[in-house]
């Protein structure tokens, strides 16, 4: 996906260092401003100003790859936009920027429990899970060669990517002289994807997780209830099965701040508690925050689950794996195309993902 | 359906070279089945394979598939896939297609699933049946038998959390008598 943003943007290195760092800088920003998520960006710059310069590089970048001079022809920008080599790279430079900034917007949201792998058009993805087992050791005497043979298996874990679809109404004229934004356009769908890929995996792990026995037999991967010795018990027993790695809990903001402190605990104004509604560590074990995603067809609905505390390791084998499939298609229509004359566009995205991993991870249900 | 994987613990085949053959049979067999080899095989090109041949409930001298768990998948059409899994729950020893086998011998020490073993997990022996496979019994049988001596446990690396499915694992020692 890369190799797509040098092309679409490889009139020399400097012009493809340039895009990068403009969408990078762009979407920093967006992000700091709308989910408050730190990274850095160029502050002299207002988000506005940005906007206006990402616009004008895909414009010249899509006169450049198209060949079509779009200024000063004599003929109509409304007609110039339907010219095929033009609506062609206009959708090659809204793909490429998508391939590109999409895995780096995902590893913000999921990248604690989820792997984002990479393929090529048509790929499956197979991965190879080793078993996270130790061999037994025997008391032995001197006279025998060898003990008794112990063997380990690797497992195998597929995943077929499913293809995802968006479908916008799309005029390409009013993009072109500025009445759409492109840049927004852009990142609105890289939003709408990137938030589905969040909830999707969001999802798969609370599925997985909540369908995990709550019986203890010595050992619980599943507890009902938060009490701090429970909480603290299930954090040493992901840490010691994941060989040390120290595991976080990971939640909402509702789900975390349930964590309390014992009775008659004394917090004062400049505390994390006040601050951030949650502890940021607990009995030694970070907090980390899951941001929650809105449910837009059950208005005002968060689709997360704020009764859920999951206990992951993050430097432990990732827990879900999420494989993209070849780069982004788009599908735009022509002008007439529609008999009431509307103009679409549709991207597709596939991406497949499934648990598979060999660290251990467990959940407190709160409600 | 999940085959049968099997360890061999210690057994004398491990420094016995004509106590490891290579066997044929018309149908798939899962490692861990057992049967006599009483001839070779006569087709040419299958010099040193033998046929493999049912036992009987009063055989004592039996051998038992153990080949290197490469699985083979197929598909609809009878292509054949080898590499899409690492799992050996998925191996079996492909029909016409000679495979390992040791000959089982008194104090061998085997370990094994046991899938498709009725009853295995209640009852402390597997003896020979008229077909190629062992049966689990309450009692020792009169020719070779395999008598259950603990169980263990496998770890297989499936990607499910936790680490991996935890497969009961039976460890017997072979009685000829």
């Amino acid at each position: 996906m890369n190799n797509l943003f040098n092309m679409v943007f490889a009139d020399n290195a400097s012009q493809v260092e340039q895009a990068r760092s403009l969408m990078k800088d762009y979407m920093n920003h967006y992000f700091s401003e709308t989910r408050g998520i730190k990274g850095s960006f160029d502050t002299t710059k207002s988000l506005e100003e940005k906007n206006a310069t990402l616009s004008k590089l895909m414009c010249a970048t899509v006169e450049r790859l198209s060949g079509v001079n779009m200024s000063n022809t004599g003929i109509s920008a409304e007609i110039i936009a339907n010219n095929p080599n033009v609506r062609w790279a206009s959708m090659a430079t809204i793909n490429s920027l998508i391939d590109f900034v999409m895995p780096t917007v995902l590893v913000n949201g999921i990248g604690t429990y989820t792997n984002v792998v990479n393929g090529g058009a048509g790929d499956s993805f197979t991965f190879d899970i080793k078993p996270n087992d130790l061999f037994t050791v025997t008391k032995a005497g001197r006279n025998k060669r060898t003990g008794e043979v112990q063997r380990g298996f690797d497992g195998t874990k597929t995943i077929i990517p499913v293809n995802h679809q968006i479908t916008v109404g799309c005029n390409l004229y009013r993009i072109l002289i500025g009445l759409d934004n492109f840049a927004e356009f852009v990142l609105k769908a890289i939003v709408s994807m990137e938030a589905e890929m969040r909830l999707e995996s969001y999802n798969l792990l609370n599925t997985t997780l909540s369908a995990l026995a709550t019986t203890p037999s010595g050992g619980a991967l599943k507890v009902a209830g938060f009490t701090k010795s429970s909480a603290i018990k299930l954090a040493n027993i992901v840490k010691a099965y994941n060989n040390g790695s120290k595991p976080v809990f990971l939640g909402t903001l509702g789900a975390l701040a349930d964590m309390t402190a014992e009775a008659n605990f004394r917090y004062t104004e400049d505390s994390d508690l006040f601050k951030l509604g949650r502890f940021s560590n607990y009995a030694g074990f970070d907090l980390m925050e899951i941001e929650q995603v809105a449910k837009w067809n059950d208005k005002y609905k968060l689709a997360l689950d704020d009764e859920k505390i999951f206990v992951v390791s993050p430097a432990a084998q990732k827990l879900i794996q999420l494989g993209y499939q070849g780069s982004t298609m788009e599908n735009a229509s022509d002008k007439f195309d529609y008999a009431n004359g509307q103009q679409t566009l549709t991207i597709n995205k596939a991406w497949g993902m499934a648990v598979a991993t060999n660290a251990t991870a467990g959940v407190i249900t709160l409600g | 359906m999940a085959k049968n994987v099997v360890i061999q613990r210690s057994v004398r085949a491990s420094s016995a070279d004509s106590l490891n053959r290579y066997a044929i049979h018309t149908a798939d067999l899962e490692n861990g089945s057992i049967f006599t080899l009483s001839a070779y095989k006569t087709d040419a090109g299958y010099g040193e394979v033998w046929t493999a041949a049912d036992t009987t409930a009063t055989s004592k001298t039996v051998w038992m598939a153990y080949s290197p768990e490469n699985v083979v998948v197929t598909d609809d059409n009878g292509n054949q896939y080898l590499g899409l899994t690492k799992d050996p729950r998925a191996f079996t020893n492909i029909a016409n297609v000679p495979f390992d086998c040791f000959m089982l011998c008194n104090g061998d020490i085997i370990e094994m699933t046991g899938a498709n073993i009725a009853d295995i997990s209640i009852s402390d022996y597997l003896v020979p049946s008229t077909t190629k496979a062992l049966v689990a019994a309450t009692s020792a049988g009169s020719g070779v038998y395999l008598k259950k001596v603990k169980t263990n446990r496998l770890v297989i690396g499936t990607g499910d959390i936790g680490g991996g499915a935890t497969v009961t694992t039976y460890v017997y020692q072979v009685v000829v008598e």
